[in-house]
């Protein structure tokens, strides 16, 4: 047990902050909990407020029946490929950004060649890109590429980021030299170094990385809600702002509330099971 | 720097390759095109394109609307940046006065760290919805007319409350370990010099947070530009009657739904030097902190 | 095992060159210390001969093949850095075995030779620990174990005691000598602690300034510095060295006595090496240089006196008995011992012949 730290208070002051942050808990976490308890309730019940602040009777049904067909109704699409289709995107964009943005460190860290700094910059300066600023153009190139509806087309403008790229290196820049040395007085080269040595001291980092990233790639709106026509090809999130959207009196709101569960409760299990690492590289890396 | 590196020559370009690929595919180019299409006007139907300059910049940055959604963006964004700041700092000060239960506090604190901003939205409107929202039902008992979807003032709270309360996780997170960071022995010096624990507050603990609280200004300033896209779609569509629409929002309507082409990429210009601005800024100020060596 | 020939090696970083041409042949087996003050360009020599600087100039010949364009790997030595550089994820096995791995050597050849450094270096309760869980002394070992099961042409160590406490680096000493003398390994040493260099090496080179100032024996470096600046380097405390006026047999010393000595080598200003242990009181009527102390340390079976020639601020330190009753303000004559009389020029420091 770490020592209490000295901002710690005593006596009532303790009380207080107990009190004080019970408060804040309740309200962070209560829409999640209130969603969680609307999706175990009928129709009838969610149309008439208030709401109860305990689960329903109702969960059984309304699971089984989103999962069975029930969300095909509204939206069209299976609640399995909702998932399917957000699963692939978040895992394809974490994994992929790791996979380049790694890949692209070790180049810039590792080795001297000519335009290595002008390569730093180019890969820097998209920092400064995001998605919303070039919305339309970028639009523009995936009709030319033919990747609107396509895997490839939601995971691949998202997969190239600065950010992962800029934490791999600084982390990268603090192996110190003598390691590399003693590697290459040991008769590694570029490849095993990087799979004997650099993987195995990266591994914290790439559990941070993936975790920011996989949460990046599941909460997409504005890119899936431009590059998927058919509902098919839907992410849950955007799948749900359309059943919110034509939203009328028969709209099943039980269901949607499911689907909301379902669309908040993966991230938010990662987040919460990989907590110790992704704390510490998003407070780590991104100062 | 690095003193030893590998000698090979080729590598190093087969490793960048795949980044420096889509880099120029999906980022160069597309801003190269923004900024192409910016002096371009497209005549009605589409078929001929004529160069027209500043023009585009000079009708956006005289259109009402666009002044409107400046206005609406800088509101949006203070009051996001302020509340969301505020009160992750004060519940981080709350819990480092905690000795047993930090950790379970701080896991149900990071929740709405993982829920996407569309979703928050949604959250909200749906526990405030005028006629099935929990929440709503109370206000309404109070005698107050509540209808987010008519009123602006009160659309944008809404908004504003959704966008807070996703970033409070990211934070407090950040004030925390802030808080963490700071030496003990400065604390323990200001309670021998018997300060009490507000002032030393204000005068210790807070000046010293400042890299932290910086920090943390640019990136929610950042976020409530850009990440709140979601919210408001999903939860006012800008409206009602302009209330919401932020210039982000802005660009989505002109460029996709009214395909006015030439007035969405001078915006998307003015946007990006407003990113490019506040990234400089960050950095001047990282670069101050940091040791890159 | 093998033979290492330097031959005229330089390096230049932009320009600006920072060894200056340095030849020396190193004979198998023998143990060969570079010794210098920081900067001299020491490690950046023994980096030359790793292959983890590019060679500017000259050649580096390893078993009778220039390596000059060979990555490390290829130059079949083994190398012990200042903080060890252990792979801090490996246990102390796989750091030892890490390089045979990559070599491709059979399993069992591996885990016995990995054995044998380990009883060597009394490693064994350790061999299933991580890096971070050992002591200084331990990672210093395990350092050394993973260079030795290399059982390389040449082994290289980069200062390899100084992240070391005293005791420590005394005991690690007397170690590294122990197995120098059971392996008979090509080895050459950095360092930049003149007690190690004298302790450990068969040869010495003596480095200031990217230049070899000497490269001798222990006793020859200590007997006949070559130049001004090893005179001052080795010998502890430090040589005095001071400008004499020489004529006819007589040397002027600052202050103004006059001191005949035996040997001049020629006349005009010289440069006057004498070492604190090379003093004794003067008989009485015997020529001798005037000393006021200034302090006196005492040591137990040594004290040293610490003072200035008399009439000048040349400053003067004698080795004294431990017993010795001197005390600061005190005056002494001492005389030098005619055999130990070191004379530099007074321009390029070097050592002239008497």
């Amino acid at each position: 047990m770490a020592e209490p730290s000295p901002l710690a208070a005593r006596g009532a002051g303790r009380l207080l902050a107990h009190l004080w942050m019970v408060l804040g808990v309740i309200v962070v976490a209560f829409p999640v909990y209130y969603v969680f308890v609307a999706s175990t309730h009928s129709v009838q019940t969610i149309l008439r407020p208030p709401l109860p602040l305990l689960p329903g009777p109702e969960a059984a049904r309304n699971y089984s029946d989103a999962f069975s067909g029930g969300i095909s109704r509204i939206g069209g699409v299976s609640l399995w490929r909702l998932l399917a289709n957000t699963t692939i995107v978040a895992m394809g964009i974490a994994l992929g950004k790791i996979a380049i943005s790694m890949a692209s460190a070790y180049a810039i860290v590792f080795f001297r060649f000519p335009l290595r700094m002008a390569c730093f910059w180019l890969i820097f300066i998209t920092l400064m890109l995001p998605v919303e600023v070039r919305i339309q153009p970028t639009y523009k190139v995936m009709v030319d590429l033919g990747l609107i509806d396509t895997y490839p087309g939601l995971i691949l403008p998202l997969i190239a980021s600065a950010t992962a790229t800029l934490l791999f290196r600084q982390f990268f820049m603090t192996i110190p030299d003598e390691l590399l040395e003693a590697a290459r007085v040991d008769g590694a080269g570029p490849w095993r170094f990087f799979k004997d040595i650099l993987w195995p001291l990266s591994l914290t980092n790439v559990a941070a990385i993936f975790v920011i990233q996989f949460i990046y790639g599941w909460t997409q709106y504005l890119w899936p809600l431009l590059v998927t026509n058919s509902n098919e090809m839907n992410t849950i999130v955007i799948a749900l702002k359309k059943m919110i959207s034509f939203a009328d009196a028969d709209t099943p709101w039980n269901l949607v509330m499911v689907t909301s569960v379902l669309a908040i409760l993966p991230p938010i299990l990662v987040v919460v099971l990989m907590q110790r690492w992704f704390v510490k590289g998003l407070v780590e890396t991104e100062k | 720097m690095r003193r030893t590196v590998f000698p090979h020559k080729l590598l190093p370009w087969l490793l960048l390759a795949p980044q420096l690929a889509i880099t120029l595919i999906f980022f160069y180019w597309p801003a190269a095109q923004a900024f192409r299409q910016s002096v371009l006007r497209e005549d009605a139907f589409g078929l001929k394109t004529t160069f027209v300059g500043l023009a585009n910049f000079r009708k956006v940055l005289g259109d009402p609307n666009y002044l409107n959604s400046v206005r609406v963006t800088v509101v949006f964004s203070v009051l996001v940046a302020f509340c969301a700041m505020a009160i992750a700092l004060f519940l981080a000060v709350q819990a480092e006065k905690i000795v047993r239960g930090k950790g379970f506090y701080r896991t149900l604190m990071i929740w709405p760290y993982a829920v996407a901003p569309a979703i928050a939205g949604m959250l909200w409107l749906f526990m405030f919805n005028p006629s099935f929202g929990t929440l709503a039902w109370p206000l309404r008992q109070m005698g107050i007319y509540w209808n987010p979807l008519l009123d602006g003032e009160q659309a944008m709270a809404l908004v504003v409350a959704a966008a807070t309360w996703k970033q409070i996780s990211y934070n407090f997170l950040f004030f925390v370990a802030g808080l963490q960071a700071i030496p003990r022995s400065l604390l323990e010096a200001a309670a021998i010099d018997g300060a009490s624990r507000r002032h030393a507050f204000w005068t210790i603990t807070f000046p010293l947070l400042a890299p932290t609280t910086f920090f943390l200004l640019v990136v929610n300033t950042v976020y409530a530009l850009f990440d709140t896209f979601g919210i408001i779609h999903a939860v006012t569509g800008g409206g009602p009657g302009k209330a919401t629409e932020t210039l982000v929002y802005k660009v989505y309507n002109d460029g996709f739904v009214n395909l006015i082409m030439g007035d969405s990429a001078a915006q998307s210009v003015i946007l990006m030097i407003i990113v490019i601005a506040l990234t400089a800024f960050q950095f001047r100020f990282i670069e101050r902190r940091v040791h890159y060596g | 095992m093998a033979r290492i020939l330097l031959n005229d090696v330089r390096k230049s970083y932009a320009g600006n060159q920072v060894i200056h041409g340095i030849t020396m042949e190193i004979a198998d087996g023998e143990f060969v210390v570079i010794v210098g003050p920081s900067g001299c360009g020491k490690s950046t020599l023994l980096r030359m001969v790793a292959g983890l600087e590019a060679i500017s100039a000259g050649t580096v010949e390893i078993g009778g093949k220039v390596v000059n364009e060979l990555e490390p790997r290829q130059r079949d030595i083994a190398m012990v850095f200042q903080n060890y550089a252990l792979y801090p994820h490996m246990s102390v096995r796989e750091n030892m075995a890490y390089g045979l791995k990559i070599a491709k050597l059979p399993k069992a050849e591996i885990e016995a030779r990995v054995a044998k450094a380990a009883t060597m270096l009394e490693l064994e309760p350790y061999l299933d620990r991580k890096p971070r869980a050992l002591s200084g002394g331990q990672r210093q070992r395990v350092a050394m174990g993973r260079a030795l099961v290399r059982e390389p042409a040449a082994l290289l160590l980069d200062e390899p005691l100084s992240n070391l406490d005293a005791k420590l680096r005394v005991q690690m000493r007397l170690q590294i000598k122990e197995m120098h003398l059971r392996t008979g390994q090509t080895t050459l040493y950095v360092t930049h602690d003149q007690v190690e260099a004298m302790t450990l090496a068969d040869r010495l080179i003596v480095m200031n300034k990217g230049v070899a100032e000497q490269i001798a024996t222990p006793l020859e470096v200590y007997q006949r510095p070559a130049s001004e600046f090893v005179a001052g380097f080795i010998g502890s405390p430090a040589m005095n060295i001071f400008t004499v006026s020489a004529a006819e047999g007589r040397a002027t010393l600052p202050g103004g006595a006059v001191l005949p000595l035996p040997g001049l080598p020629r006349g005009g200003d010289l440069r006057l090496g004498l070492r604190p242990e090379h003093l004794r009181p003067a008989a009485p009527g015997e020529a001798a240089i005037p000393v006021v102390l200034r302090s006196v340390e005492r040591l137990g079976a040594d004290a040293f006196g610490y003072g200035m020639i008399e009439g000048s601020d040349v400053p003067l330190v004698l080795r004294l008995p431990g017993t010795s009753g001197l005390a600061r303000g005190d005056r002494v004559e001492v005389a030098p011992d005619p055999g130990h009389l070191h004379f530099f020029d007074a321009q390029d420091g070097r050592r002239i012949e008497g």
